[in-house]
């Protein structure tokens, strides 16, 4: 296999191995802790000709002291192609933090109000594999800089500088690339009851632009019963009240009335994409845990988007729940204007002790992807038995009709549980959506077992055989492609 | 590579006998929008902490049982405090949800996943339990029905010490 494994690397991981030998075996003095996931798939997935092995492995490894934090990230890819494989630390950091200080140095994650202004994040357990890279790296946006906060009573103040990584790009690819933006915040909130006020002043620069950005939010509770959050960012280029048209705000209303509880939430976004990686607005739109409304999760864009979501759930004397979700999005881009309407309803209950059942219904018009009357229905039942067992039966149904050809989308899955430590599903999904059938075909079909057994808490495996449909995911807030897969794939999870 | 790559999972697999880490102090607010310090709300014997998100279903599952295990221990110096990691496009929903879940303890906002990231962690729900000096005592990752029944035996075990 060419896979380039300079003797400069095989140094440095062999020092790295010494290291955490070091540190396991004097482990009883110290506060060492980390996890390590390895990855292992032998399979394909489209534009690939053949089938081979690959094997991603992340050490994450932290060192407590007393208030003082260090760690660090270790990444590698192995594959027959040396252009994929890359063995990096990718993350170090080091942390000094006490009841009012918290100081870092180093790789870390920031968020400054509702990501408006600034966003890093990781999605956790996440493996991202991009078509035209063709590498695969964990999935996170991080900070590399420096960070301090200062936490009174009251009141806090924060700076910090550095560069957010574009993600997009994987760690086989150069630096400037990959953080092609530098920022400065300097910010602080001030909390008065239930109030709190935050304020943040960006300077951002990168090889096209140097601007000043500010937001500010307000949040608290208006009534016990009636909450609120409001944000605005602004470009500062033209003044300190901004231009007209770069600008993002949010607003967020709670209610809560007895059993019903309600959630309304809208947005307007223009021209407020910051460089290439820094911020991102909230979505508005319900991320599902149902596998095909997740799938068909509307991504917003920054650039032009206004729209509202509310979210109700009432739930009733015997513990039933009834929940409504209606989200609008309109992109105003150029002469066409995009729309997106969604409707959720889900309805679940206990019967009889035994059958924990989940019931929805959706309907959507999707002009982004043009979509359009997208109807989906499901059940999710779990079937409780004796002694911590139980099975799991999903099942999902979408139809929608796209450049006046219809499509339909079925899904199935079967799952046996005992516990959290072992559990076996079979999951298979049905399309004629002629974006995904091949030629000649008139529908396409994926099967593919997942099995689960975890013996403590230290160690998971995760195995999967078939193959596996890929698409948009969402996870944790975040949208991303997932590939068609065929073949086995085995993680392995370890806490340290 | 290859040998070189199981060298090193041999190294993580045995090379390392770790007891035990420390949660420290976070200052979050919670659902009504107070500043709260989370070592004020730990439990005088036993603290226990979910990390729960709104999208994950299984994280909606084990709630309501730990409703049931909180007003059972509440007055034996257990305390449960659920700590929610719903990043930006989902924590608006929240309080909401808290509501709807009728939870009964204690919850916490890390929208930044501060304490979550902090402890390495990588699944929804993630429920450890502390003893009186915030060292991890027991980690449950992931909720089945029958799961609560593992929780309540590690919470008796931790107050028998």
């Amino acid at each position: 296999m060419p896979l380039g494994f300079s003797f400069a690397k095989r140094g440095f991981f062999a020092a790295i191995t010494i290291i955490v030998n070091w540190l396991g075996t004097n482990s009883a003095q110290a506060q060492l802790s980390g996890q390590n996931i390895a990855e292992f798939q032998y399979g394909q997935i489209p534009d690939d000709t053949t089938k081979f092995a690959t094997i991603y492995d992340r050490l994450v490894l932290d060192y407590d002291i007393n208030a003082f934090k260090v760690g660090l990230t270790l990444e590698q890819f192995w594959s027959p192609y040396s252009e994929r494989n890359y063995i990096e630390p990718n993350q170090v950091r080091l942390q000094y933090k006490t009841d009012k200080w918290d100081i870092k140095v180093g790789n870390f994650y920031e968020t400054l109000g509702r990501g408006t202004l600034m966003r890093t994040y990781q999605v956790p357990g996440s493996v991202l594999e991009d078509l035209s890279f063709r590498s695969r790296n964990y999935f996170h946006r991080d900070f590399l800089g420096a960070s301090v906060k200062y936490q009174a009573e009251a009141w806090s103040v924060k700076a910090l500088a550095g560069q957010p990584l574009n993600n997009v790009f994987p760690p086989t690819e150069a630096y400037e690339l990959r953080r092609p933006d530098s920022v400065a915040v300097i910010g602080g909130d001030y909390q008065i009851k239930t109030h709190k006020l935050e304020y943040n002043a960006m300077y951002l620069n990168n090889e096209r632009v140097d601007k000043w950005y500010s937001m500010m939010n307000l949040s608290g509770q208006i009534l016990p019963e009636l909450s609120y959050y409001a944000e605005m960012t602004i470009d500062n280029r033209d003044g300190i009240l901004g231009k007209d048209d770069e600008y993002g705000w949010y607003i967020n209303l709670n209610a809560n009335l007895n059993r019903l509880n309600v959630t309304a939430e809208l947005k307007d976004y223009n021209n407020i994409l910051i460089g290439e990686a820094v911020n991102e607005p909230p979505a508005l739109i319900k991320q599902h845990t149902y596998r095909q409304l997740n799938r068909s999760t509307h991504v917003p864009i920054p650039i032009d988007e206004s729209g509202w979501q509310i979210d109700a759930a009432y739930s009733f004397e015997d513990g039933s729940v009834l929940s409504f979700n209606h989200a609008r999005a309109l992109n105003e881009l150029g002469e066409v204007d995009f729309e997106y309407t969604e409707y959720f309803l889900e309805y679940s209950r206990l019967f009889n002790d035994q059958w924990d059942v989940k019931f929805f219904f959706d309907f959507a018009q999707d002009g982004v992807k043009g979509e359009e009357n997208r109807t989906s229905f499901g059940v999710d039942a779990d079937l409780l038995l004796k002694n911590r067992k139980s099975v799991n039966i999903e099942y999902e149904f979408q139809t929608f009709e796209r450049q006046e050809s219809g499509a339909t989308n079925i899904l199935l899955s079967l799952a046996y549980n005992y516990g959290s430590k072992f559990s076996i599903a079979a999951l298979t999904e049905y399309s004629t959506d002629n974006f995904l059938v091949e030629d000649g075909n008139d529908y396409r079909v994926w099967l593919g077992t997942n099995i689960k057994y975890k013996p403590d808490f230290r160690n998971t495996f995760l195995f999967f055989g078939g193959t596996r449909r890929g698409g948009p995911a969402c996870s944790s807030g975040v949208c991303y492609e997932i590939l068609d897969f065929e073949g086995v794939e085995l993680r392995y999870t370890r806490r340290l | 590579m290859i040998k070189y790559f199981l060298s090193f999972l041999f190294t993580i697999l045995f090379g390392f006998n770790v007891n035990g880490q420390t949660v420290k102090n976070h200052t979050l607010q919670d659902i009504n929008n107070n500043k709260v310090n989370l070592y004020d709300l730990k439990g005088e014997q036993v603290t226990v902490l979910d990390f729960w998100t709104t999208f994950c279903r299984p994280c909606m599952k084990a709630i309501p049982e730990l409703n049931k295990i909180y007003s059972e221990y509440k007055d034996q110096g257990v305390q449960i405090i659920g700590v929610n990691c719903d990043g930006p496009r989902t924590v608006a929903k929240v309080p909401a949800m808290s509501q709807t879940l009728q939870i009964e303890y204690p919850v916490l906002v890390d929208i930044n996943s501060d304490i979550f990231n902090s402890l390495n962690f990588s699944n929804y729900p993630t429920l450890i339990i502390l003893d009186e000096k915030n060292k991890i005592k027991y980690m449950h990752e992931g909720f089945i029905p029958g799961d609560e029944e593992e929780i309540v035996k590690a919470i008796n075990k931790q107050l028998s010490k």
